[in-house]
C-alpha cells in the first residue's frame, strides 16, 4: 500500500456519489439566491424547509465522519516514527476509533431522521485537507480547523434538538461534541509539541489552517449572526485550548469570507 | 522452593485465637514461582510483540481509506486504535524490564517477519477487501493469539505479572478482533471462487510467517521436547 | 405551455437554471391529474421556482377561482444527490401529493382550510401526512421515516404524536377539522405563531 491516498482514490460502495466543487462553485443559482430573502439561514423549527434542510446536514456530517475516520486512519500510515512519534500515532489511532464511532452515530441518526445512506452526494474537500505531506500542517487543517468546524456544526445541531425537543438528536450531538473538544484539543498540543523549536514551521501551519477554516467558512456557511446556519461556538472551542484571540480571529476570517461572497455576488450581479 | 499447602495454610492460624496472622499464599492461590522466561526473553518478546501490533495498526489505519464496505471500514477503525493501544500496552511494559530505550527493543524477530508484515500490509485496490482481511484475521492475529496465550502460560505468574495482566488485556481484544474480522469474511466470502481467493492469500502468508517461525521467531509458541528413543 | 386540453401550465418554460423540462413536467401533471379524477375542465398552473435549490424543499396548493394554483420549489423535483438534474420519482410525488391537496380543497373536507400562506406549520405538516400517506397507498416509494420525523419536528417527539402520525397516515379520508384537533392533541396549536409568513419564500422578495 503506498502513502498518501488522494481524495480520489477514496473507497465507497455504490450507493455513494461524489458532489463536483465546479458543479457547486459555478451552479446558476447561487446569484440569484445570494439576492433572495428567504429568511434566516440558521435551522428554525418554523421554516418550510427545515426537515430536509436537517437531514442534508445529518447526510453531509455522515460523509464527514467517513472522511474524518479515513484522515485519521491515514496519519497513522503515512508517515514514519520519525515524523510523527509513536505517541502522535497512537492518538490518530484512537481518534480514528472515535470517528468510526461517529460514523455509527451519523448513520443512527440519518435513520432517526428519515434519510438514506447516497441520498445526498458527498463532496470530499474535508479528505483533501488532511492529504497534506506535512503532519503538523495535516494536524493544523484537519484538527484544529477541521474538528474545530466540526464543534461548531454539533453544536449547532445540538441546539437545534433543543430547541425541537427531539432526545435522540441532543443526546447523540452531545456525545459527539465531547470527542471533537478532545481532537481539537490533541491537535493544538501536537502542533504545539512539534513546532516547539521551528516556530517558521508553527507559523505556516497556522496559516495553512487560516485558508481552511476560512475555506469551510463557505461564504457564509459559519458565522455568529443568525444569516449562519452554523454558529461560531465559542465555549467549547475554549475548552478545546483555543485562546479568546484565535475565536475572535476565526470569527473575522468568516466574517470575511460572507463578504468575500457578497462581493462576488455583487460583481457578478453588476456583469450581467 | 517451599510450597504452601492447604494444610500448612490452617496450621498457622492458632486455635481459638483472634490471630490475623495468615499465610501469605491463600490455600486456592496454586501460582508457582519459576517461570519459562527471564527478564531478557520477556523483553525480547514484547519488543517483537510492540513492533507487530504498530505494524499492524498503520495498515489497519492506511486501509480505512481503501476499502469500499462501510462495515468494514468502521470494523477497521475501532481495531486500529485497540493494536495501537497494545502497542503502548508494550511501550510501558519494556523500560520495567530495564529496558529504558524502547525503540531499541521494538524490532521485528527476523527478516522473515518483516517480509510477512510487508506482504500483509500490500494490497490497497478497492477490490481487494477479502486479501486484507485474511492477511490481518486468518493468519496475523491467529499467531498473535497463539504467542500471546504461550507468553501469559509460560511466565512466571508473579516475577512477570505485569506482563500477563498487559497480555490478558490484549488477549481479549485479540478474541474480539478474531471474531469482528472472521465474521467479516464470512459474509464477504460467498462464492467458490472467493473460497478460492481467501485459501490462496492464506496460504501465501502462512508460508511467510511459517518460515518466520511466528510474530516472535521460532519457538513463538515454545519448541515441543525432544523424545529419547529407547527408554524404558 | 398550455395543452389541447386547455387548462395545465407549467412555469418557466424553458427553465433557464436547472435540467428540466417544462414538456416532460406538463406531461406529468396531465397523466398525475387523469388519475385523480381532476375535472379536464379544471385549470392547473404549476409554477416552478428554479432559483431555489436542494436542501429547500417547500411546496404550495391552493384553489383560485376553481383552478388549481400549484407552487414549489425546483428543489422538490432536483436529484438528491446530483446538483441541477430532474429526478421523476420526486416529481411524480411531489406533483401528486399537489393535486391530492389541491382536490381536497374542492370537494375533500377541507373546502375552508385557510390557504397555504395562513396555514401554521403544524396545521400544515399533519395535512401533510394525510396527503402523503395516501401517496404511499398509490404505490409511489415513500420514506416513511422522513415523513414521521417532518411530523415530530412540528407535534413532537411523544407518543401522542407517534399515535396521531400513525391515524392521519392511515386514513384515507379526514376533513381540516381533523387536523385542527391533532394540532391540540399534540400541543402544535398551543406553539408561538412563526415569526415570518409561511409564503416568504414564495414571494421571492430581492434583498
Amino acid at each position: 500500500m503506498k502513502r498518501h491516498l488522494p481524495e480520489t482514490e477514496l473507497a465507497r460502495d455504490e450507493r455513494f456519489r461524489r458532489n463536483k466543487v465546479e458543479d457547486q462553485i459555478f451552479d446558476p443559482r447561487n446569484l440569484a439566491m445570494a439576492t433572495r430573502d428567504l429568511g434566516p439561514a440558521q435551522m428554525s423549527v418554523d421554516r418550510p424547509s427545515v426537515s430536509e434542510r436537517s437531514r442534508s446536514l445529518m447526510h453531509g456530517i455522515f460523509v464527514g465522519e467517513i472522511q474524518a475516520l479515513e484522515g485519521a486512519g491515514r496519519t497513522c500510515f503515512d508517515f514514519d516514527d520519525a515524523d510523527a512519534p509513536f505517541a502522535l500515532k497512537l492518538d490518530m489511532a484512537r481518534q480514528c476509533w472515535d470517528e468510526s464511532r461517529h460514523v455509527e452515530i451519523s448513520c443512527k441518526l440519518a435513520d432517526h431522521m428519515g434519510t438514506d445512506i447516497g441520498e445526498y452526494g458527498e463532496s470530499t474537500f474535508l479528505y483533501a485537507a488532511a492529504c497534506n505531506t506535512d503532519p503538523v500542517m495535516r494536524l493544523c487543517g484537519v484538527n484544529r480547523a477541521l474538528e474545530g468546524l466540526a464543534i461548531d456544526v454539533f453544536s449547532s445541531m445540538k441546539a437545534f434538538g433543543e430547541t425541537t425537543e427531539d432526545p435522540i438528536l441532543t443526546f447523540c450531538e452531545d456525545w459527539m461534541l465531547a470527542d471533537e473538544v478532545t481532537h481539537v484539543k490533541m491537535g493544538s498540543d501536537w502542533m504545539r509539541r512539534l513546532t516547539e523549536n521551528d516556530l517558521d514551521r508553527r507559523e505556516r501551519a497556522l496559516e495553512f489552517q487560516r485558508t481552511v477554516d476560512k475555506v469551510f467558512s463557505l461564504g457564509g456557511f459559519r458565522g455568529e449572526s443568525e444569516e449562519n446556519p452554523i454558529q461560531i461556538t465559542r465555549k467549547f472551542r475554549e475548552l478545546a485550548g483555543f485562546s479568546q484571540a484565535e475565536c475572535d480571529e476565526i470569527a473575522a476570517l468568516a466574517q470575511q469570507a460572507m463578504d468575500d461572497a457578497r462581493s462576488m455576488v455583487a460583481a457578478a450581479a453588476a456583469a450581467s | 522452593m517451599t510450597i504452601i499447602t492447604v494444610s500448612s495454610y490452617v496450621d498457622c492460624i492458632p486455635e481459638g485465637s483472634l490471630s490475623t496472622a495468615r499465610a501469605p499464599f491463600a490455600p486456592w492461590d496454586r501460582r508457582t514461582l519459576p517461570g519459562l522466561f527471564d527478564v531478557e526473553e520477556s523483553a525480547r518478546r514484547i519488543g517483537n510483540y510492540r513492533w507487530t501490533e504498530m505494524r499492524l495498526f498503520e495498515a489497519l489505519g492506511g486501509w480505512v481509506a481503501t476499502v469500499p464496505e462501510l462495515d468494514v471500514k468502521m470494523v477497521l477503525g475501532r481495531h486500529c486504535y485497540h493494536h495501537a493501544w497494545h502497542a503502548e500496552l508494550w511501550t510501558k511494559r519494556l523500560p520495567e524490564l530495564r529496558e529504558m530505550n524502547v525503540d531499541r527493543m521494538t524490532k521485528p524477530a527476523n527478516d522473515e517477519m518483516v517480509a510477512f508484515m510487508n506482504a500483509i500490509s500490500e494490497p490497497e485496490a478497492p477490490d481487494q477487501t477479502i486479501e486484507k482481511l485474511v492477511g490481518v484475521y486468518r493468519v496475523l492475529i491467529p499467531r498473535t493469539i497463539a504467542a500471546y496465550t504461550y507468553h501469559l502460560h509460560a511466565t512466571s505468574p508473579i516475577t512477570d505479572s505485569p506482563t500477563q495482566r498487559s497480555l490478558k488485556h490484549a488477549l481479549q481484544d485479540e478474541f474480539e478482533g478474531y471474531c469482528d474480522g472472521e465474521m467479516l469474511l464470512q459474509s464477504l466470502i460467498d462464492t467458490p471462487e472467493k473460497v478460492a481467493r481467501a485459501m490462496k492469500r492464506q496460504t501465501e502468508l502462512d508460508q511467510i510467517i511459517t518460515a518466520a517461525g511466528g510474530i516472535t521467531g521460532p519457538g513463538s509458541i515454545g519448541t515441543q521436547p525432544e523424545t529419547e528413543e529407547g527408554t524404558v | 405551455m398550455a395543452n389541447a386540453r386547455g387548462a395545465i401550465t407549467v412555469k418557466p418554460d424553458p427553465f433557464h437554471l436547472i435540467m428540466f423540462d417544462a414538456g416532460v413536467i406538463r406531461d406529468l401533471v396531465e397523466e398525475i391529474a387523469g388519475s385523480l379524477g381532476v375535472p379536464t375542465a379544471t385549470n392547473i398552473q404549476l409554477t416552478v421556482d428554479e432559483e431555489i435549490p436542494m436542501p429547500i424543499v417547500a411546496t404550495m396548493a391552493d384553489v383560485v377561482d376553481g383552478g388549481y394554483d400549484l407552487w414549489c420549489t425546483g428543489a422538490c423535483f432536483e436529484a438528491r444527490n446530483k446538483s441541477r438534474a430532474f429526478s421523476e420519482a420526486h416529481a411524480r410525488a411531489e406533483i401528486t401529493g399537489m393535486i391530492l391537496r389541491a382536490n381536497d380543497r374542492v370537494s375533500g373536507g377541507f373546502e375552508n382550510a385557510p390557504a397555504d400562506s395562513e396555514l401554521l406549520p403544524g396545521e400544515r405538516i399533519a395535512w401533510d401526512c394525510y396527503t402523503m400517506g395516501r401517496v404511499a397507498s398509490l404505490g409511489h416509494k415513500v420514506h416513511i421515516q422522513k415523513r414521521l420525523y417532518d411530523f415530530r419536528l412540528q407535534h413532537g417527539f411523544t407518543d401522542a404524536a407517534d399515535a396521531a402520525f400513525d391515524r392521519l397516515w392511515n386514513t384515507s379520508a379526514t376533513a381540516f377539522e381533523a387536523i385542527s384537533e391533532v394540532c391540540v392533541e399534540t400541543g402544535a396549536a398551543s406553539r408561538p405563531k412563526p415569526k415570518l409568513r409561511a409564503d416568504l419564500i414564495r414571494a421571492g422578495k430581492r434583498k
